[in-house]
């Protein structure tokens, strides 16, 4: 298995240079004239300078030569400025991991407790209304354009009731920490930073943030579990040792739980893991419409701007968080299940 | 493992906290902070930077000017690092406006307690003319104190910087020379230099871009330009290795704590687009002029926050945890305006102009085949030629049959003046008597009979209107032609045809669109910053549609003047530099009205859209003043209180009124 | 037991009885409440796209695709329920309002159910001809080809669709340098591009698995030891045995395609605007999911119903026809046994 692992590894930067290099070639299609106006933005007075930039950057050079100079200046530490959000995409990923990287742990609970409650609910009522009922709710989240749902509680949590503001924190806090040189952001997660600070007021202020994000985003993601969770708890339901545990005269509700659930769980704990690294979609109109800036906001900039530094270091980032992903869950898979083994 | 007991106690315990929610009805949240949320954040905090409106709004804040903006005017002024507004009866203006001599206030200090004097004042102007950034303000301060040509650049074609001055008075003198003698310092007084009149010069020391007062030691000692220190050669290595930095790598970036304005920096988080000012405590009311116009400095924090999303601001508002927010589109003012808590700013006059450009000859794009939407390249039915719009029978049938109207109420909902010509009624020196083309049906029939000798009507056009993509209004211009065009002749096809403003830029500057709709916002306000874009060889959109081209464009003509006598010029680049130059307003205002006369006759374009400005804040805070020079508002007297009065004095100096009917 | 079952099964496979073998399918999905209503609701919208002339008369029939405008206000105008006394309803008198723009919503509605099929359908033919062109010499050779086909798809499938369909929209939609021409794609061509260069990976990892297993049965293994040729076992016997998971794969996909496009709508990409497309205009409904800010939360709710209850409604009877075709095709979940 550690061969297998190492094999896996020393393919991972293999196929970030190959992503890297698909890129370059893609932004190929568009002339460098084309590529030095998108830099250039709205403004209209600096595409004056526009054959200047192009020179400048040496965008009219061959693309080889373009990606070769690329991948010298990231093996020097620089990933290069992502103009959309003005920062050096290194600074930019630092900066908006922590916040998606809080949404995701928060969404974890939600929507595993949640899909699997509604899963396990709809296969022990099989072909039941309950059973209807939970499959179509949680498909609904998945169809739902989920900005629509997103803006509805913050219509009602935030404009008409006041319990919560858009963004992370609320605007005291924001003001009160501005200039406050004794709190430590830590990890740049602000419930863990207002712990590790002994601040439960920035904590629970935090918690409060993330709530109506996490359950828009949990509400997407939950689809796709029930209907993973009611399948495999379907199937083990039907197990051997499952109609024995019945006949033995167990009551129905440790039938489930004490037997049926465990193994049902495999399937699912691998779904949850993949699904972690590629709920981006989500995340991205989640973050818009909270404006709670992470990793998805600074992409879809990123992106729709053609902010080429900005793309490729995110392409690269995330192409590695997929592939480690894979990774475990190729492992967690083996150590779950004995019977696979991985070459 | 759960059990579904726990979870259904997690739940109902969820819902209780969520019904059990805080009522609100607090008048005034986060008293002493001001907290406003705009759609997009600054691009760099450095004023040598600076060239954005989000950038500008903040900066209006941290540092002063020589003047401020007199309250919600475009075009007087109030001293604020200046002893007093120059002028050429109180000696501060030389009578040939080539020299403008400003004494400065004593007793004013940055926030890190150094003193504000007359070499800060050199300094600062200085470095922004030394950095020139690409698509930076430095060309504003360069074009009249070195090179005497618009748009003026520090660096050749090539991106080298140049050694020499390449044009106007100073050809030939070496730039480190033409840049430290513009302006000069003299005991407490700064003197200006300029290589011709421009009467506009108070804009710019004013307009924020470009010429907010920074302290020297403080930029030297992190690391910026170290100033000329009269050693030719080390000055001209400084000015290379300062010029045009990458973004993020000036020195004020995200540096502040020399401020010389009302607040400083406290944090800027460009990952939650969050910028939060605090009081300045060296700061001071600079001048009973500016007193009187903004009053005390009220607010303890000013947060300006990036809120993209439209509704999320609009919920912040309505919540109060939000003061100010931008709104977008502007029709959506009429759903929030009876908002409880609201208070819109209405009617102030905007500076922004749109209009639908013509490129007179595109037959260099259609002969090489880059020409966009012109068809066939011909006058068969299916195209148009690379002449087209050189007849002024075609440009006036076009402008015949556009409603304007139209798509200032449906688009705009009224928001938005009806202007004539590029010198809107927001600008000085428009002419109210000066008419501009009328929307008429039959007039265009009339125009697009004789065009071409008749071939036009007779075999009809295909042509694109092209726009930049998602701009409502322009999209909306391009329909209302098209419709109309159609009616009066089916043959008449214009296809509108957004265009991502990337792509629409560049396809601007070589020339290869027929038609097309953009707009301009101010440099300074002044009517030739505007009148230039359309109607010289040199401007903007007129220099890429070769207005030259044009018969009317050299027909001349002499122009009374007021004071007595009267000019001739021999083509429109004349006229305007002439109107440019003049000091004297009256005769300014005649060249002016001249210029706009022949907008008209010869219909350079088609009048699009002046749209007024506003701003939306809760009824909680008084004294806020819309500037719409600025696009922006002034908070140096902003203050929070339930049921804040609104300023109505700067209101109403603009004619601009509140809709909660308060001013 | 049931693989000796399968292994039969698959022995004796003709394409004949394949075929034979899909009406008790559908009876059984039929007597599945859930699976009938997601059929029910297909058939409505496939009626919507087929109908939509007859539905919402274009006035000029070149343009039927662009709604067209009543007036240019933003505000959207609600429901009229005059329009309503014919069948089918005057889209001239708005019966279920306009939205932002004054673009009709039934006549977005009804189009817009059209263009998603349409699209939908071009997405998912051109990914299976590409992916079927590409996977099936990897599957069936295997060898090089193989290795660079599943090499290229591993570099593909470390993008996430979004970050895929994004990024190549947004060069698509500029004007590309193609052997020396410079060609502007149509947006909704762009978004076909943005889709189907991601999609096709995924079919043809999924048709060369398929492959794989079904070659070395022993019917495949026969047909070649007679000296068939390649071209003719893969034609006549690995394909019709091989294609059926990736067909009913790429069917499910069609509601997919249509989240995705909306997706792309809410980025401001996506069609290009006036398009009668579902996802634009749930993405005009944006400012007005908050109705009028503080006085009334529903005040144009019929701008999000409409296109909102369209796209989901769409969407899960896909998903719920996609668990009807699981259950049946998985015959372990096949009736009930759990209590």
């Amino acid at each position: 298995m550690v061969a297998f692992i190492i094999r896996r590894l020393i393919m991972l930067p293999v196929v970030l240079l190959a992503a890297t290099m698909l890129i370059f070639g893609l932004m190929q299609f568009l002339s460098p004239a084309v590529r030095v106006t998108l830099f250039i933005g709205q403004n209209i007075n600096m595409a004056r300078d526009a054959d200047r930039l192009i020179q400048q950057y040496g965008l009219d050079r061959p693309v080889w030569e373009q990606w070769w100079t690329w991948i010298t200046s990231v093996f020097q530490g620089n990933f290069g400025f992502s103009k959309s959000v003005n920062m050096p995409v290194l600074d930019a990923l630092l900066s908006f991991l922590p916040a998606t990287l809080e949404l995701t742990l928060f969404t974890v609970a939600p929507m595993l407790l949640g899909g699997i409650w509604l899963g396990v609910l709809a296969a022990k009522h099989q072909d039941k209304l309950i059973d209807h009922l939970a499959r179509v709710f949680s498909v609904i989240g998945w169809s739902l354009p989920n900005f629509i749902f997103g803006l509805f509680l913050l219509m009602f949590f935030y404009g008409y009731w006041g319990w919560v503001s858009d963004g992370r924190l609320s605007v005291t806090n924001t003001v009160g920490l501005g200039g406050d040189l004794t709190f430590i952001r830590h990890t740049g997660m602000w419930t863990l930073d207002g712990l590790l600070n002994g601040r439960w007021d920035i904590f629970w202020d935090a918690l409060k943030h993330l709530i109506l994000p996490s359950i828009t985003l949990a509400f997407l993601t939950m689809a796709l579990i029930v209907r993973v969770t009611r399948s495999s708890m379907l199937n083990s339901l039907r197990e051997d040792y499952v109609t024995t545990a019945r006949a033995k005269g167990l009551r129905e509700k440790d039938v489930i739980n004490k037997h049926a659930k465990r193994n049902a769980m495999i399937p699912v704990a691998t779904l949850a893991g993949l699904l972690i690294a590629g709920f981006l979609g989500g995340v991205i109109v989640t973050e818009t419409v909270f404006n709670f800036r992470g990793l998805g906001y600074w992409f879809a900039q990123a992106a729709t701007q053609l902010d080429f530094p900005g793309v490729l270091g995110f392409t690269v980032f995330n192409g590695a968080l997929i592939v480690v992903a894979n990774l475990v869950v190729d492992i967690m898979y083996a150590v779950i299940d004995p019977r696979i083994r991985l070459e | 493992m759960f059990s579904l007991k726990t979870l259904r106690y997690l739940l109902s315990g969820l819902l209780v906290a969520l019904i059990f929610v805080p009522a609100i009805g607090q008048d005034v949240n986060n008293p002493g902070t001001l907290v406003v949320a705009r759609i997009s954040q600054p691009e760099s905090l450095d004023p040598a930077w600076n060239f954005d409106t989000a950038s500008n709004e903040v900066l209006k804040h941290m540092y002063m000017n020589l003047f401020e903006f007199e309250g919600a005017s475009v075009d007087s002024f109030v001293p604020a690092i200046a002893v007093e507004v120059p002028t050429v009866a109180n000696g501060g203006i030389s009578a040939d406006g080539l020299t403008y001599n400003i004494q400065i206030r004593d007793g004013l200090k940055f926030a890190d307690g150094e003193d504000i004097t007359a070499e800060d004042v050199e300094y600062s102007l200085e470095r922004t003319m030394i950095i020139d950034r690409a698509g930076g303000p430095a060309f504003l301060l360069n074009d009249i104190m070195v090179f005497g040509v618009a748009f003026s650049s520090t660096r050749d074609g090539d991106g080298n910087l140049k050694s020499t001055v390449d044009s106007g008075p100073l050809e030939g003198t070496s730039l480190v020379d033409a840049i430290s003698n513009s302006i000069t310092v003299d005991g407490n007084t700064v003197s200006f230099h300029l290589v011709q009149p421009f009467p506009p010069f108070l804009q710019v020391l004013t307009g924020g871009t470009g010429s907010p007062i920074v302290d020297t030691e403080f930029v030297i000692a992190s690391g910026g330009w170290p100033g000329f220190t009269g050693d030719a050669a080390a000055d001209a290595e400084n000015i290379a290795a300062y010029n045009n930095p990458d973004l993020g790598q000036e020195t004020l970036f995200e540096l502040g704590g020399a401020e010389s304005g009302p607040f400083t920096l406290v944090s800027w988080d460009r990952t939650t687009g969050e910028v939060l000012l605090a009081a300045n405590e060296n700061w001071v009311v600079p001048s009973s002029e500016w007193g009187a116009v903004f009053g005390e400095r009220q607010l303890d924090n000013i947060l300006f926050r990036e809120v993209f999303e439209n509704a999320t601001r609009e919920l912040g508002l309505q919540q109060g945890e939000i003061d100010v927010i931008d709104v977008q589109p502007a029709a959506r003012l009429d759903e929030i305006k009876d908002t409880p808590g609201v208070r819109i700013y209405d009617q102030i006059p905007g500076l922004s102009y749109d209009s639908i450009h013509f490129n007179f000859n595109f037959q260099d794009s259609i002969n090489d085949g880059t020409a966009v939407g012109v068809g066939s390249g011909q006058l068969d039915g299916s195209g148009v030629p690379g002449d087209f719009f050189q007849d002024a029978n075609v440009r006036r049938g076009f402008a015949h049959a556009f409603d304007q109207q139209t798509v200032i109420n449906d688009v705009l909902n009224g928001r938005s003046t009806t202007a004539p010509t590029a010198v809107h009624p927001g600008l000085p020196f428009h002419d109210p008597n000066v008419e501009g083309i009328r929307f008429d049906l039959a007039a265009a029939t009339e125009s697009l009979q004789a065009a071409f000798n008749g071939a036009v009507w007779e075999n009809g056009f295909t042509v694109d209107c092209i726009y930049n993509d998602g701009n409502v209004r322009r999209q909306v211009a391009c329909e209302v032609l098209a419709a109309n065009l159609n009616e009066i002749n089916p043959a008449f096809v214009i296809n509108p045809s957004p265009t991502p403003f990337s792509v629409f830029l560049g396809q601007i500057i070589s020339g290869v669109m027929p038609l097309y709709s953009l707009g301009w916002s101010p440099d300074f306000v002044d009517a030739g910053n505007f009148m230039d874009q359309w109607m010289t060889t040199g401007g903007f959109y007129s220099g890429f549609n070769e207005i030259g081209r044009l018969t009317e464009f050299s027909e001349g003509g002499v122009v009374s003047l007021p004071g007595g006598g009267e000019v001739q010029y021999d083509n429109w680049d004349e006229l305007l530099r002439l109107a440019f130059a003049e000091p004297d307003s009256g005769n300014r205002q005649a060249l002016y009205t001249e210029s706009q006369v022949k907008f008209v006759e010869a219909t350079v374009a088609i009048s699009l859209t002046n749209p007024t400005d506003f701003e939306v804040t809760r009824d909680s805070v008084g004294n806020i003043i819309r500037n719409g020079s600025l696009s922006a508002s002034l908070l140096h007297g902003v203050f929070k209180e339930a049921n804040a009065a609104p300023n109505c004095a700067e209101v109403n100096r603009v004619g601009g009124v509140t809709l909660d009917g308060s001013c | 037991m049931s693989t000796i079952d399968e292994n039969l099964e698959n022995f004796n496979l003709k394409p004949r009885k394949k075929l034979a073998f899909l009406p008790d399918s559908l009876r059984r999905m039929l007597t599945n409440p859930l699976a009938f209503i997601g059929l029910v609701l297909l058939v409505i919208f496939a009626f919507m796209a087929v109908a939509a002339p007859y539905l919402a008369p274009p006035d000029r029939w070149e343009r039927r695709y662009i709604m067209p405008r009543d007036g240019f206000s933003q505000t959207p105008r609600p429901p009229n329920a005059e329009a309503w006394a014919t069948f089918p309803p005057d889209w001239k008198l708005h019966p279920m309002g306009t939205t932002q723009g004054q673009y009709d919503l039934y006549y977005g509605l009804v189009w817009g159910a059209r263009s998603a099929w349409g699209i939908a359908l071009i997405v998912i033919a051109l990914s299976l001809a590409i992916g079927l062109m590409m996977g099936i010499p990897a599957g069936f050779f295997g060898g090089q080809w193989d290795n660079i086909i599943m090499r290229f798809t591993d570099i593909m499938l470390i993008f996430p669709f979004v970050v895929w369909a994004i990024t190549l929209f947004v060069i698509f939609n500029h004007p590309v340098q193609l052997f020396g021409q410079s060609i502007r794609m149509d947006r909704v061509v762009a978004v076909i591009v943005a889709i189907v260069t991601f999609n096709w990976v995924i079919y043809a990892r999924l048709i060369r698995g398929d492959i794989l297993s079904v070659k070395s049965k022993d019917f495949i293994v026969a047909a070649r030891a007679l000296g068939g040729s390649n071209w003719r076992v893969i034609m006549r016997h690995v394909l019709p045995n091989a294609i059926y998971p990736l067909l009913i794969y790429a069917s499910l996909d069609v509601g997919t395609i249509v989240l995705n496009i909306a997706f792309l709508s809410f980025l401001g990409l996506g069609p290009p605007t006036g398009f009668a497309d579902w996802g634009q205009l749930i993405s005009f409904s944006r400012q007005y999911v908050i109705g009028s800010l503080g006085q009334d939360p529903f005040a144009f709710w019929y701008v999000i119903v409409v296109p909102g209850a369209a796209i989901t409604l769409f969407v899960l009877a896909w998903n719920l026809v996609g668990d009807g075709v699981r259950d049946v095709m998985d015959p372990r979940l096949r009736g009930s046994r759990a209590k």
